[in-house]
């Protein structure tokens, strides 16, 4: 029976379509990039992932580039810079970006909070309101993280130093009205930052997450650069960094187009009229239920295993030719913990809520969950309890996914659980309606008169 | 509540447009086959066979009703952005914002009625815009239908979507009366 429901499944149009998608999304976003990265190895070159965190992974750092990247550090100096240039800039146009659903969202304060926002500024500064209204053009540095000043026209600091040698220019640099010196301490800037981000809403750039993102980089050494290679090489024996980025882009598809599997399988009893056939038929529900689940689970995963080779293959060879240890069964072990769990729970509240309403609702509520969750999940070590879908958009950073891996198999565990008692929900609900106990239209009071007939669902 | 919509310049104007209002294409467009698709519903097709109006005419009237509702309600919305302060060209996006939406819609209408299957209409509409939030499908792509790239209008790419739309319907209009 389990072969009879697969095939089924994967000779309908849905599951087509359900295919296409997933492959166009994955040959999009990951297709190439594992021969890509073994081919910059072998030239030494900066990487596809890697232009912005150095050289190639796979390639051991040598130490005359000179340059291995950067790397996200609290930099308080950096931070505090670069975070209140931009607060500076917000607040004399009044115009704060926020992103609290990764959509952009311009917000205006009002004069008291923009008032408050002055007296911030003016603590972290220890300017004025005037003296802000008109900062010299290198009151910051030229390049402050993500912000570019551009000069107009404006004597460099070398052409100053000629001018008015060196002992002012030390001078000039000690004065704070002329450059950003930080009155405040480290700390005490975070609080002010947190209470701006809670006068101007949630998504702002003064989060403490978005403060180390945009000004918290910097240069790596060449010994942090041996360590990040011998952390993909041997911790991760470079397969799980690749299955990381894989089970990354995949679970964004797994998230949602399952879900328009289950509804499609469990609507076509009722579209082809098959209900009263299934009902009386001897077959039990569970069985029934639990054939039709791990039917539809193996027709979305089987390919996910399939696309993973595309990767293994390649890094295989890598191994033989170089010598260097990989895990054959990373890609397994990833699907298995990190996508078979949050397809079983999208499988599962796609059949729960067709079987019990009978109507495609269940697209809807997953697609609103899977917008809310990708919406609020970070690129990378953002796993909360309820997370769906786990976010790792790198190739690096094994750390992350160590330092929450309690958090991780919480989350999963809890996919997996809410699952299996939507499976059992499911159970009972349909063991319900086969001996007709829960049809709407016996639940209709009879003094509905001939609105219960326009309001009742039929089978 | 999802996202401002003040003050916002062309370029974030368009991504409005493009991302949220172009659902309305597949929610009044997709289930305009939804009486007579799928097998359940050969009784009901037979019946209508039957009648002196033609499928194809009803089935074009509820696509022109829909598209009708739609232009009012993108128009509406443009009006609503306008009044919070959003700078962008507004018959211009207005028909940009209406053609897209018609044809995420019709994409989904011709997946129904070549597959017999809502599910799969729903799927192929919100799959291709779903591959859109995702920037899976980018602005750079062949396949991005939105003729408003960076706050600017592309000539070539209203054509396409023109194009696309009219052999979209074209296509529908002649499979809608041969079952």
């Amino acid at each position: 029976m389990f072969l009879k429901e697969m095939k089924k499944t994967v000779c309908s149009v849905v599951y087509l379509l359900f295919l296409a998608l997933m492959i166009y999304n994955w040959y999009e976003n990951f297709y190439g990039v594992t021969e890509k990265e073994i081919r910059k190895a072998y030239e030494s070159d900066s990487s596809v992932y890697s232009t912005v965190t150095g050289g190639a992974i796979l390639a051991e750092p040598d130490p005359e580039t000179g340059s291995y990247g950067t790397k996200s550090e609290e930099n308080p100096e950096k931070i505090m810079c670069g975070g209140t240039d931009k607060l500076i800039i917000e607040y004399l146009n009044n115009s704060y970006a926020t992103y609290p659903v990764s959509y952009y969202k311009e917000v205006i304060l009002d004069e008291e909070e923009q008032e408050k926002i002055l007296e911030i500024i003016q603590e972290i500064t220890g300017l004025n309101e005037e003296q802000i209204s008109n900062l010299p053009d290198d009151y910051f540095p030229r390049v402050n993280g993500n912000i570019i000043h551009m000069e107009s026209g404006a004597e460099t600091e070398m052409d100053i130093a000629a001018d008015i040698g060196e002992a002012d220019v030390a001078a000039e640099a000690k004065d704070y009205t002329k450059h950003f010196i930080s009155q405040v301490t480290y700390d005490r800037f975070k609080e002010l930052m947190a209470e701006a981000s809670d006068i101007i809403g949630p998504g702002s750039n003064y989060t403490r997450d978005n403060l180390l993102l945009y000004y918290g980089q910097v240069e790596m050494d060449y010994e942090e650069a041996v360590d990040e290679y011998h952390t993909t090489i041997y911790d991760d024996k470079v397969t799980i960094a690749f299955a990381r980025l894989f089970c990354d882009y995949l679970s964004r598809t797994l998230g949602l187009y399952p879900v328009f599997l289950a509804v499609a399988m469990w609507m076509r009893d009722r579209r082809c009229r098959m209900q009263e056939l299934i009902n009386v038929k001897a077959i039990g529900t569970a069985k029934l239920i639990i054939v039709r689940y791990l039917a539809l689970l193996a027709a979305v995963l089987i390919p996910v295993f399939l696309l993973s080779l595309e990767s293994l293959v390649p890094l295989v060879e890598f191994s033989v030719e170089t010598g260097i240890e990989i895990d054959l069964f990373a890609f397994a072990k990833y699907i298995l913990w990190w996508l078979l769990p949050t397809s079983m729970i999208v499988l599962a509240l796609g059949m729960f809520l067709t079987i019990l309403t009978r109507t495609p609702v269940a697209v809807i509520v997953q697609l609103v969950w899977w917008f809310m969750d990708s919406s609020f999940t970070e690129l990378s070590g953002d796993t909360g309890l309820f997370t769906l879908m786990i976010r790792h958009n790198l190739l690096k950073g094994s750390e992350l996914i160590r330092q929450d891996l309690g958090i991780i198999w919480m989350n999963r565990g809890i996919m997996a659980g809410v699952a299996v008692l939507l499976v059992l929900l499911s159970i009972v609900i349909y063991d319900m309606k086969r001996g007709g106990k829960l049809e709407q239209k016996n639940k209709m009071p009879k003094w509905l008169g001939a609105l219960a007939k326009r309001f009742s669902i039929s089978i | 509540m999802i996202r401002g919509i003040s003050n916002l310049d062309p370029a974030r104007s368009a991504d409005c447009f493009s991302s949220s209002l172009s659902i309305l294409g597949i929610i009044l467009i997709v289930p305009a086959m939804r009486w007579e698709s799928g097998q359940a519903n050969m009784g009901l097709k037979e019946l209508l066979l039957t009648k002196s109006i033609s499928l194809r005419v009803v089935l074009t009237f509820r696509v022109v009703v829909s598209v009708l509702i739609l232009l009012c309600l993108v128009t509406g919305f443009a009006i609503v952005m306008r009044w919070c302060g959003c700078e962008f060209p507004f018959w211009i996006y207005i028909f940009a914002a209406t053609g897209y939406a018609i044809f995420l819609g019709l994409m989904g209408l011709l997946t129904v009625r070549i597959s017999g299957s809502q599910t799969a209409g729903y799927l192929s509409s919100l799959g291709y815009w779903s591959l859109c939030e995702m920037k899976v499908i980018t602005e750079k792509s062949l396949f991005w239908m939105f003729p408003v790239i960076n706050g600017h209008v592309e000539i070539y790419k209203v054509i396409v979507l023109i194009a696309v739309d009219i052999l979209s319907i074209s296509i529908f209009l002649y499979l809608s009366n041969h079952y």
